[in-house]
């Protein structure tokens, strides 16, 4: 028989009281732990897969949603703007490396994106690091598709397999089917968990011709000759020779003083920390409001505690009659709320990993985001540090209370 | 010339020995627990203060077991609870032995009253969450001593070694009587407090609780106090007082 046994054998003794309490303990820190973790993995993420694209240039319109558009499929692109960028960028002295996309249909909700073979020769999606094949080659012609790991597990498609694209970037009910163009798959890209593992890359020629075809079915015959009016991008991508170009070129476009192109360049990471700046101050919201359930659990610990009070006097009369001091029964009451708290607090943290984890699919689902809700960082020893020193201090208050139990009174009362 | 003091230390301290014990043996009935000019009062609802303990002296030899009657309303938990050091008195001493519980910081009353003071009440002496083995080691607990089975052995004593897992709510209230007797005397301490143990209880009942409380502090030389309003329980006893005659407090006594 010890301390630590009674305080036990208390909450037990309470356990439905003490379940809810620790439930609501539980819910503010789980809340708290998973707004924490999906901020602090989602801007790592989101920063991760732009890290391949120092410049974006695409059609003017919103920067965010070219920047979103583009490196992360979310949202639809801005309308698309000709050939003719691509071809003076990728014949500009300070351009490194020039890579277009051209937005075209959906499989399956998956983004049919034109591009060229330059993307996998030498394009790093991260520092060093290039698109590997899984099995199978890459595209060599038209209507054949390299596609990402994401897209090969989702759609079940294999090396060899044919699919037509339907109209639009997402897949809508009754969309329609490119019956008579289908995509060979060539080749499935190794996993990079970034946005690129949702994208069915073909080449440009293919998207064209799709469209091409879209707006003459009134039966002509000339399928394959594409005018330069139809040869259309959604964005290219670019890497510099040297930082210094960074800005001048950047002045550049969006100023219209670019060879008389009408674009505009944007800097991904910079739009994405602009982003997470936004975010960061709903964040803020919710997380005030997700300490305020903390709070509330504590105030519950106390109101639980307290409640329990005047059913326990003649307990606590009986345990000094025989010879408890004093002391010792606040330091019994202060225990069941340091435990109630710790318990709602480690248990809160592990349910908040969890519901990241389980949510984890949806999250990747809508923005080609990997988080995986198994990064633990420091704040979480805080947070349950903090959260225990809360259900300490409201316990103060009963435990005062027992502490000043008049015993006489309470032993008499029996009889 | 060490060794010649040597000698004479060992003579003497032996002497001294010798010269004690047969004082006690000459005169074994020696005071164990004295009270004296003990007073205490309270104050009431309406902030009035009223005296409800004016002991002038009282005394309990080692060995006895003393039944004292009284109404209710006259102050005997109070007495019982003074004793016990649970209430300080507002003055006087109360002796056990050479010290004066009085006298000391209630820390040390808690601890005096855990090692040498077993308390039996008129009901509900049993902590509800705790089976009957949990309530006993719990009475040993306050001592800073663990002896699980010693426990056993009491609730053995008790004849209820059977039902050591049971909760208090899975007993009937004279076998929770019995468990408490069983706490009470765990600690083999030197003096019982009973406060109407039966008071509760069905005369058959009744009469187990004090055969047993009787007979446990015979076999463990615990100095029995009991105080009762019901004339037939204080009978049970060879030694009996009135309350009356002991506390002088001019309270009015109910009833
Ligand atoms: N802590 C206390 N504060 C004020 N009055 C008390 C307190 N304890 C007991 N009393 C009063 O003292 C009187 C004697 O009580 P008690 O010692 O329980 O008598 P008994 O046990 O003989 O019935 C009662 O009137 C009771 O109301
Ligand atoms: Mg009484």
């Amino acid at each position: 028989m010890n301390t630590l046994r009674i305080v036990y054998k208390n909450i037990k003794q309470r356990s439905l009281s003490s379940m809810l309490t620790i439930l609501s303990v539980l819910l503010g820190v789980g809340l708290v732990t998973a707004i924490l973790i999906l901020k602090n993995e989602s801007e790592e993420a989101f920063n991760q897969a732009a890290t391949g694209y120092e410049i974006i240039v695409g059609p003017k319109g919103s920067s965010l949603q070219l920047t979103l558009s583009t490196v992360y499929q979310i949202g639809l692109p801005i309308q698309n703007m000709p050939i003719k960028v691509y071809d003076l960028l990728k014949n500009d002295k300070r351009v490194r490396l020039a890579i277009p996309y051209v937005f075209g249909d959906n499989y399956k909700n998956f983004r049919i994106t034109g591009t060229v073979s330059e993307l996998f020769s030498e394009f790093e999606y991260k520092k060093g690091i290039r698109y590997k094949i899984d099995e199978g080659s890459f595209f060599s012609n038209d209507f054949e598709a390299v596609i990402g790991k994401e897209v090969a597990d989702k759609t079940g498609l294999k090396t060899g397999d044919t699919f037509s694209g339907s109209h639009g970037i997402e897949s809508y009910e009754g969309a329609s089917e490119h019956s008579e163009k289908k995509f060979k798959v060539t080749g499935i890209l190794s996993r990079t968990f970034t946005p690129s593992d949702r994208i069915i890359f073909v080449s440009m020629n293919s998207v064209w011709e799709l469209h091409n075809h879209e707006n003459e079915n009134n039966g002509s015959e000339d399928h394959h000759i594409i005018s330069d009016s139809m040869k259309t991008i959604s964005a290219v991508l670019l890497k510099l020779k040297s930082p210094v170009f960074f800005d001048l070129l950047r002045r550049q476009i969006n100023e219209n003083k670019y060879e008389g192109i009408n674009a505009q360049a944007v800097l991904p990471l910079f739009e994405i920390k602009q982003l997470f700046d936004i975010i960061g101050n709903i964040n803020s919201v919710i997380l005030v409001i997700a300490y305020l359930v903390i709070f509330t659990a504590a105030v519950s610990i106390l109101v639980s505690i307290y409640n329990s009070m005047n059913e326990r006097m003649r307990e606590i009369a009986i345990m000094r009659s025989l010879g408890a001091r004093r002391f010792l029964i606040m330091k019994i009451i202060i225990f069941e709320g340091m435990f109630l708290s710790a318990a709602g607090a480690l248990l809160g943290c592990i349910a908040g990993h969890a519901a990241v984890f389980f949510l984890q699919e949806k999250i990747s689902g809508l923005s080609g985001i990997k988080i995986s809700g198994f990064v633990f960082s420091m704040f979480e020893v805080y947070l349950i540090t903090g959260t225990i020193i809360l259900g300490i201090i409201v316990s103060i208050i009963p435990a005062v209370k027992a502490y000043r139990t008049d015993v006489s009174k309470n032993l008499n009362s029996g009889t | 010339m060490i060794k010649v003091k040597l000698i004479a230390l060992t003579a003497m301290s032996f002497f001294f020995l010798m010269k004690k014990l047969l004082l006690s043996l000459l005169n074994d009935k020696s005071e164990m627990l004295k009270i004296k000019n003990l007073k205490k009062s309270f104050t009431n609802s309406k902030k009035e203060k009223f005296s409800i303990i004016n002991i002038h002296e009282f005394s309990v030899n080692d060995c006895d077991q003393l039944a004292v009657s009284g109404e209710s309303g006259s102050g005997k938990s109070t007495f019982l609870n003074l004793i016990s050091g649970i209430l300080r008195p507002d003055e006087g001493e109360i002796l056990f032995g050479d010290t004066d519980i009085a006298k000391l910081p209630e820390s040390r009353r808690d601890l005096f009253r855990a090692r040498n003071i077993g308390y039996i009440f008129q009901t509900f002496n049993l902590l509800q969450a705790f089976t009957s083995l949990e309530n006993v080691m719990l009475g040993m607990m306050f001592t800073g001593r663990t002896d699980k089975l010693r426990c056993i052995e009491a609730l053995d004593k008790v004849g209820l070694s059977d039902r050591l897992n049971s909760k208090p709510s899975e007993l009937s209230v004279g076998e929770q009587q019995r468990v408490a007797i069983a706490r009470a005397i765990v600690n083999s301490p030197a003096l019982l407090l009973a406060d109407e143990p039966t008071a509760n209880l069905d005369k058959k009942n009744s009469g187990i609780v004090i055969d047993l409380i009787k007979n446990l502090c015979h076999e463990n030389k615990i100095i029995l106090l009991l105080v009762s309003h019901e004339k037939e329980v204080v009978e049970e006893f060879k030694l009996q007082r009135y309350f009356s005659d002991i506390n002088k407090s001019e309270v009015l006594q109910s009833n």
